[in-house]
């Protein structure tokens, strides 16, 4: 089968398959949604197996694959699609592969196992014996794509990619403030990296966020905005491309700052007036820097709005103000969520004590509307996720710990490295996985409260670099 | 990553050289197309060719495998520890092309689309040198985000900050962290604390976001330079210092450039009048003068030049567009437009080129002159053209004062010019073409004095009609100076063509006939029916000539009452 013919059948399959699951968990199998999503299901892969060929859909990472191919699906399907995934992860499944046309008794009995093993110890296991006498339907394993050896490579990239990315930001504000030119080409492939690493290591880059520990707010705080943004833009169905044109733009969205006085800058005091006027200049001096430093194009079009935009709020207040009668910027409204984000979590915005995250969503969930694009911000709690890397917790254990990476299919139960024992003591991290069960059948741990890890001086660099 | 001489210098076994040399052949296919590529345009039938073949060679040395993996050095490219391609010394050197950029391993898969090879060789004949380049090697397979085609890239290539950043970042960041006591204090905190769970925060997304966001989407694809110049705009209404107004006033001329290579008019003419209006408004004169630059810039050398262009690249240029640029183009846009009109090849262009010289040159006459000392044919002769256009004594007096070109058709499209626009002073001008060595020119100088029409032409034109000189021309040369005789009206014409017809001849008597003939012809242009007894007596002579001259001259009068 050709290339496009699959892209767009395995694309309807995988969406059909969402619907039929979902269906079938609320209702029974005699239920008309039911049927007639099976149907469907069973009419697009016969027309997948016409041909005498087996159709396997695989989940590899954050992508689904038909026979090999990875599978690319526009924005209306992000929600079916990711809610397979987590079906996929949630089972321990890897695949399915239809060997020839289905009829809608087996597809029936498929179901039946699939959402019988849902909640099961071991999902996949039972889910295999329940398969195995079928005779067009074969499952396999959801293949762990690293192994504790390549996870601890995968975080050394990750920082590196990180940090590369925070150096490079330091080298462009110090080549713009003295007037020099800067390497575009080199922007965009960072930024390339950057999203690779984003669409396959999302947590770990986002955890790298969480840290706000670097005097060099301003570097960092700028690629936070840009990790943030694309990530945002990745739940917002954005293609690698526009990804790395977002990337770009929040990057560069502070550069007006860098003609503000550092003494004002890293100022460990509130602003007077006179300092607040100027660090209000800062969006129409990034403009302005964009513009002189990459002339006209799309890219520094796209930039200088979002760098004019960021402060600008959804009502229009804000600063500077805004002359003109279009909307906000799409990319202004991303960046500009992201930004309060990371400004709001960081100790040296404009000397403000920073809030622990479910806080800070809270008041910037308080704040949409007015200031925030509403249905972005919704986006974006659903990207950050309940428990944020870095989010201090206690146990049930009562043990202390850190968020250290989510779980797709349990928002709530994260993986916790834990920093004290029961009794309080301070202990060398280990990781946790709070979707472990005890022999009885219950989760060993329960995230009781979280923490603010500034109130308690928690270091989250010592533990998460 | 793996160091590539490891395997290069690891014994292989023999069957790979059969192997090697498909894969060698293959890369120098890929060498050919990327030549042609570079030469033909997408739609040309060697290109679609050259593709058709690349892709058969791909697909017969990939059937069958798992795929072809290259190795990549400086100038060499490697297949399972052969060399497979040298490029050491050469000016195209394919193995350096891909290593500068940090590429390292190159795998193409059996699965290879012809399109996605389209695009492979499309990327790999770029030329990534030239300084205006974006885009590197690795960007731009990326962006192509092909299936078939993998890669390893050597990322530390790009390292040129501060690559001790990440240890110190690190070390700094973790100095604060915290002691025994510090947790122990928080941990006792915490658990004395009443034990709360947090609340979940997620909010579902509902299919109205989707909707939303679709809509928002889309909506970010329209162009945004006009938001661009608006805030340009902003931040001139509020700007604070005069290094800002000269950062403004460079970044707007940066926006005239944008706009004229995109091609769209409409929106630099918005530029230049909203500039034009804000200095207008200025009441301090740094202002006006920086805002001058802006407004100067849309007529400078660098933005007609990109016109020109825009014009040669068959972009379809908006007429209405293009008709409020000229509008607003500044006197000093003549040079650059001059300079256009030499270097444009395509003859609508050129037309373009040579109706906006008239329109924006009126003032410029003098500028526009000078183009007609210039050793381009073609250019000269636009510069007349555009004279001509522009008319009026100034013109006219230029073109007088031009000596005679040593190109014919210049000469001929002067005379034209002198005839049309000259006056009264037009006929002593028109005289050195009269005696020009080339027919045609003659020609055009005679149909001058008539288009002329003034009194001093006529006196020209019935001397030279009355001139023995005349007999020496041949027929039509001498009808065209009795034909332009006829379109005075005039009674000394009449006379004129009545002693010519009168007068006897002993010696070369064909040509007197032929100038009788060519009297006859003219009277009957005239249109003045007092001819007619004369013509109608020469009509019954014997001469063929005569009588046939006569009828047409009857015929035409007849016709014009």
């Amino acid at each position: 089968m050709e290339d496009s013919k699959l892209q767009d059948l395995a694309k309807d399959l995988i969406n059909q398959l969402a619907v039929m699951v979902k269906t079938s968990q609320i209702h029974d199998p005699s239920n008309v949604a039911v049927k007639s999503s099976i149907e469907k299901v069973t009419a697009l892969i016969e027309a997948a197996t016409s041909s005498g060929e087996a159709i396997m859909i695989e989940l590899v990472g954050e992508y689904f694959y038909a026979n090999g191919v990875r599978i690319k699906y526009s924005m209306e399907l992000i929600m079916n699609f990711e809610f397979l995934m987590r079906e996929f992860k949630k089972h321990g499944m890897g695949s399915i592969t239809f060997l020839s046309p289905v009829t809608a008794d087996e597809m029936v009995r498929f179901l039946k196992v699939f959402i019988a093993t849902g909640f099961s110890a071991e999902p996949f296991e039972e889910m295999f014996e329940g398969v195995k006498s079928m005779n067009n339907i074969e499952i396999g394993v959801l293949r762990k794509v690293r192994d504790d050896m390549e996870e601890v490579d995968i975080r050394k990239t990750v920082k590196s990619t990180y940090f590369n990315a925070v150096s490079f930001t330091q080298g462009v504000m110090n080549k713009v403030r003295s007037g020099e030119k800067v390497n575009i080409k080199r922007a965009k492939r960072m930024m390339q990296s950057m999203v690779d690493m984003l669409l396959s290591e999302e947590e770990l880059l986002l955890g790298m966020t969480a840290i706000k520990d670097y005097d060099d707010y301003t570097f960092h705080h700028s690629v936070n905005v840009s990790i943030l943004s694309i990530s945002l833009g990745q739940k917002l169905g954005l293609s690698k491309n526009t990804l790395v044109e977002l990337g770009l733009v929040a990057l560069f969205h502070d550069i007006g700052k860098t003609e503000i006085p550092s003494e004002v800058l890293n100022k460990p005091s509130s602003f007077t007036e006179e300092e607040w006027n100027l660090v209000r200049r800062h969006p129409v001096w990034g403009v302005r820097a964009i513009l002189k430093m990459k002339g006209f194009d799309a890219l520094s079009i796209h930039a200088a709005i979002v760098a004019y935009e960021h402060h600008i709020h959804s009502d229009s207040s804000g600063y500077p103000e805004k002359m003109y009668p279009t909307d906000l910027d799409f990319f202004s409204r991303i960046v500009s969520i992201a930004d309060q984000y990371d400004a709001i979590t960081s100790a040296r915005v404009y000397a403000r004590t920073p809030l622990p995250t479910d806080k800070a969503l809270s008041l910037m969930m308080e704040r949409s509307g007015a200031q925030l694009d509403q249905r972005l911000f919704k986006f974006f709690i659903n990207m950050v996720g309940v428990y944020p890397v870095g989010t201090a917790v206690l146990l049930s254990t009562r043990e202390m710990g850190l968020v250290y990476g989510n779980n797709m299919a349990f928002s709530d139960r994260p993986k916790v490295l834990l920093i004290t024992d029961e009794s309080g003591n301070k202990i060398q991290g280990r990781v946790v996985d709070l979707t472990e069960k005890d022999d009885h059948g219950s989760y060993k741990r329960t995230i009781l409260k979280t923490l603010d890890p500034h109130k308690y001086k928690i270091n989250l660099a010592e533990y998460l670099l | 990553m793996e160091n590539p001489l490891d395997i290069i210098k690891s014994p292989e076994k023999k069957e790979a050289s059969a192997d090697a040399k498909s894969v060698r052949d293959l890369i120098q296919t890929f060498l050919k197309a990327r030549k042609n590529l570079r030469l033909y345009p997408e739609n040309n039938p060697i290109f679609l060719k050259t593709i058709d073949e690349v892709y058969k060679r791909a697909s017969d040395i990939l059937s069958g495998r798992e795929g072809i993996v290259l190795r990549v050095t400086r100038n060499e490219i490697f297949y399972g520890g052969e060399q497979v391609y040298e490029g050491a010394g050469k000016e195209d050197n394919l193995a350096m092309f891909f290593f500068r950029d940090g590429l390292r391993e190159l795998v193409i898969k059996p699965e290879l689309t012809k399109e996605e090879l389209r695009r492979f060789l499309g990327i790999i004949s770029v030329d990534l040198d030239r300084e205006t380049a974006e885009d590197d090697l690795v960007t731009l397979l990326w962006e192509s985000d092909f299936q078939s085609i993998s890669y390893k890239v050597d990322e530390t290539v790009l390292l040129d900050e501060d690559t001790g950043y990440e240890e110190r970042a690190q070390e700094q960041a973790k100095s604060g962290a915290c002691t025994d006591d510090c947790i122990r204090q928080a941990y006792d905190e915490a658990t004395n604390e009443e034990d709360v769970v947090k609340e979940t925060m997620i909010v579902p997304i509902t299919d109205d976001d989707l909707r939303y966001l679709a809509i928002e989407i889309e909506k970010d694809r329209e162009d945004k330079k006009g938001k661009t110049i608006e805030i340009i705009f902003s931040m001139l209404s509020r700007v604070s210092s005069v290094t800002e107004l000269k950062d403004l006033a460079q970044i707007l001329c940066g926006a005239i450039d944008y706009c004229m290579k995109q091609g769209d008019l409409g929106r630099l003419v918005l530029i230049v009048t909203r500039t034009k209006d804000y200095m207008g408004r200025a009441s301090n004169d740094q202002i006006k003068t920086q805002l001058r630059t802006v407004v100067a810039y849309a007529s400078s050398q660098a933005v007609v030049r990109t016109l020109g262009l825009l014009f040669e690249s068959g972009v379809k240029v908006d007429e209405e567009g293009f008709n409020q640029y000229v509008s607003v183009l500044e006197p000093g846009a003549v040079g650059p437009f001059m300079t256009l009109l030499g270097e444009v090849r395509i003859p609508s262009v050129r037309d373009t080129i040579i109706k906006t010289l008239a329109r924006i040159g009126k003032n410029s006459v003098d500028t526009l002159a000078r183009g007609l000392k210039d050793k381009r044919e073609a250019y000269v002769a636009g510069i007349v053209h555009v004279l001509r256009l522009i008319g009026g004594r100034q013109a006219a007096e230029q073109l007088m004062k031009f000596p005679p070109h040593y190109d014919m058709r210049i000469r001929r499209e002067v005379v034209k010019a002198i005839g049309e626009m000259g006056g009264t002073a037009a006929a002593p001008a028109i005289l050195p073409y009269l005696e020009d060595m080339e027919q045609t020119v003659r020609v055009a100088a005679i149909r001058a004095l008539a288009s002329n029409g003034t009194e001093p032409s006529l006196e020209v034109l019935l001397a030279r009609a009355g001139d023995k000189k005349i007999l020496s021309l041949d027929f039509d040369e001498m009808k065209v100076c009795f034909e332009a005789l006829a379109r005075w009206k005039d009674p000394k014409v009449l006379e004129f063509l009545s002693k010519i017809l009168k007068e006897t001849s002993l010696f070369n008597r064909s040509k007197h006939s032929e100038q009788k003939a060519c009297a006859l012809y003219a009277l009957g242009l005239t249109g003045i029916p007092e001819a007619l007894p004369v013509l109608e007596k020469y009509r019954d002579s014997g001469n063929k000539l005569l009588s046939d001259y006569a009828a047409i001259a009857i015929r035409r009068l007849s016709h014009g009452r």
